[in-house]
């Protein structure tokens, strides 16, 4: 498959960049194991089964196939299903939203970079809103009341009563933040 | 022995401490079911409120609430595959395609059944042998400890989905991320490319709950939230037969490994469940089924973390030495009582160690007596619709990765972990090697290296001394075992 092979080259090269790296670190000191001895030898390690993944993906590829094509006759006859492959089949997962994962990623970097600006609230009371939206309510109202009850309970919860540190934000919001949490 | 035993019962069960013990179990079983919320950090939140309590009380509630949340832990692995405590990761193998197969029940009582076992005779162990075992303690050095960090890295590598290489890569790249910040040895920096961020290293809760519970709601927003059939088996069964015929000698074996660990200082008790349940597969004659829904796999890592949990105090209570972060903790609220663990503390307190052994005692039969209604609760979260679950989840564990160490720069390091987590299992690429090379990384590398000073560079220490020697054999024959056999056969086969 070439999504294995792409992956041991990935790793391979990222073993190569950081031996550079930790080849500039004192590899032996007194005849021990210095700051860079140790990432080297696991680098080392890395880089050997990157390799052995990269020679063997040819071979697994084949392993594979006859695998899926041995599936494909066992599902035939489903006389030899267990309950619980019967039960795996009935709960097949099935992909509604394919690219629903990198919406939910931007959203969460747009999230982190205002968490130290807007503060908790206004930040995490937005990153719900999109979450719950992308994860399929349409409701508008539904989205909102949902929104809206899950901050109050975790600014309650964890700001007020067990006292965990939540983000504060800058400026005026920080000095709001301090009357509700 | 006996009188100190009797006079810790009469303390325990005076009404405000007993009252003070089943609201730390309370508090426990659900912090320590939520995803983000682990026992060090609970231990560290309530840390200020007892303050103001007397000194055996105050230990009543740390004590409780650091045992039930390595049980409890294991309640948001099992129904959600996001461990609620580190202890609980290696819970999430097995458990969670159990409840994927309609077996969440079944899944929790396992685990209530095992953590309880595992708990109840930990303390049991803690209580008779504590001058002994710590003792034993004393003797490891540190070539010994790294031939067990070793052993555990060798064997959980080999059992990556049948792929050798991949989890060598993982365990690698787990143990790569141990070493970014200063060097504990030396000081000096080590991948950190001058950002500030980087110099204390990056921290291991961030990293466990973006593999596995970021990633998991990433992967869930993908697909269809409307579920097409119920689980076939909703309700909680302990005490089920077949199934502890099948597990006995698992929760046995293991519940031996997890208190020996757990002694062990720096270890813990995540290691200890990894190791563990490591064991149990290695011992096993049918490995495939591990990974699917085997009942050893959720009662091995189970019996293992809370027996560990139970003789991590023992060097805390008997050395002063913490066995994990939050006995470390622990450690710190003793100081801040004016109390000095340690051979002195079985002398001048033994009231209040007895007391601490008496409320452990309880709390871990808590498990097993009280612990339904609790799962009751969180299995009814799992009717809930993931447009309301997911986003919770994530906000669980915001904050969870931000109570840390009050850090944004810890929130994108999780996110990171997050996608690499969904991107490596969308390849086939295990995790779990991940994880256990940061968590046992520090390990393994400040103990080959103190070793490597102790002889002077010389690397045969590891062999001349009998103990360590034992583990480095036994981890390269797990290691190579598999190649071995598949030489095997097709050399027999060509012959």
């Amino acid at each position: 498959m070439l999504s294995e092979k792409i992956i041991a080259g990935s790793w391979l090269l990222f073993s190569l960049i950081f031996a550079v790296i930790a080849l500039q670190l004192p590899l032996l000191e007194n005849n021990s194991l210095s700051t860079g001895g140790w990432p080297l030898i696991v680098i080392g390690l890395m880089a050997v089964a990157s390799a052995v993944l990269l020679a063997n993906s040819r071979k697994y590829d084949s392993h594979q196939k006859q695998k899926e094509e041995k599936e494909v006759a066992v599902a035939v006859d489903a006389s030899k299903l267990t309950q619980s492959e019967t039960e795996e089949e009935v709960l097949e997962i099935e992909i509604d939203r394919p690219h629903n994962h990198w919406f939910i990623m931007a959203g969460f970097i747009v999230y982190i970079t205002l968490l130290p600006f807007a503060g908790f609230i206004v930040s995490s009371f937005l990153f719900i809103t999109v979450l719950v939206y992308l994860m399929g309510l349409r409701k508008k109202m539904g989205i909102l009341v949902t929104s809206l009850v899950a901050i109050t309970v975790f600014v309650i919860l964890f700001g007020n009563v067990l006292g965990v540190p939540l983000p504060r934000g800058a400026a005026i919001v920080r000095d709001l933040s301090f009357m509700l949490y | 022995m006996f009188e100190s035993l009797l006079g810790g019962i009469e303390t325990v069960f005076q009404p405000i401490n007993i009252l003070i013990l089943f609201l730390a179990v309370f508090i426990g079983f659900l912090g320590g079911a939520l995803p983000g919320i682990s026992g060090t950090m609970l231990v560290i939140l309530l840390l200020p409120i007892t303050y103001s309590f007397d000194a055996t009380t105050a230990f009543l509630m740390l004590t409780g609430i650091y045992a039930s949340t390595v049980f409890s832990g294991m309640i948001s692995a099992i129904l959600f595959r996001t461990p609620g405590a580190p202890e609980a990761v290696a819970t999430v193998f097995d458990g969670y395609p159990m409840t994927q197969k309609g077996e969440g029940g079944r899944a929790l009582g396992i685990a209530i059944l095992s953590s309880g076992v595992g708990g109840i005779t930990g303390t049991i162990i803690l209580i008779a042998l504590t001058p002994l075992l710590a003792s034993v303690a004393l003797a490891f050095s540190s070539p010994e400890f790294f031939g067990l960090a070793l052993l555990g890295l060798t064997v959980v590598a080999s059992l990556s989905s049948g792929q050798l290489s991949k989890g060598l890569i993982g365990v690698g790249f787990g143990l790569l991320i141990a070493t970014v910040g200063i060097d504990p040895l030396s000081g000096t920096q080590r991948f950190t490319f001058d950002i500030q961020n980087f110099s204390s290293g990056i921290e291991l809760i961030p990293v466990l709950i973006g593999l596995f519970a970021v990633s998991e709601v990433l992967k869930k927003s993908r697909e269809s939230t409307l579920q097409k059939q119920k689980p076939t088996q909703s309700k909680v069964k302990i005490f089920e037969k077949n199934v502890i015929k099948k597990i006995y000698k698992t929760m046995a074996r293991s519940t031996a490994i997890g208190t020996f660990i757990g002694i062990l200082p720096g270890v813990g008790a995540t290691t200890a469940s990894m190791l563990s349940y490591s064991e149990t597969v290695r011992w096993s004659k049918d490995k495939k089924k591990f990974g699917k829904g085997a009942p050893e796999g959720i009662a091995a890592p189970e019996s293992a973390n809370n027996a560990a949990a139970m003789g991590a105090l023992v060097p805390l209570l008997a050395l002063g030495i913490p066995g994990s972060a939050t006995t470390a903790v622990i450690l710190g609220a003793f100081i801040m009582h004016g109390l000095q663990p340690g051979p002195s503390l079985l002398n001048t307190q033994s009231d209040l160690v007895y007391a601490i052994f008496i409320g452990l005692l309880i709390v871990n039969a808590s498990i097993i007596l009280v612990s339904k209604p609790f799962i009751k609760l969180f299995m009814k979260i799992m009717h809930v619709p993931y447009f309301i679950l997911g986003p919770v989840i994530l906000m669980f564990c915001v904050i969870g990765t931000f109570a840390v160490r009050n850090s944004v720069f810890d929130i994108w390091v999780m996110l990171f972990f997050g996608f690499l987590g969904f991107f490596l299992e969308r390849f086939k690429f295990p995790i779990a090697p991940i994880v256990l090379g940061v968590v046992l990384g520090p390990i393994a590398e400040s103990e080959l290296r103190r070793s490597l000073q102790i002889s002077g560079g010389d690397w045969f220490i590891f062999l001349e001394r009998p103990i360590s020697a034992v583990l480095i054999v036994i981890s390269i024959l797990v290691l190579t075992a598999p190649i071995l056999k598949k030489r095997w056969k097709v050399l027999v086969s060509k012959l």
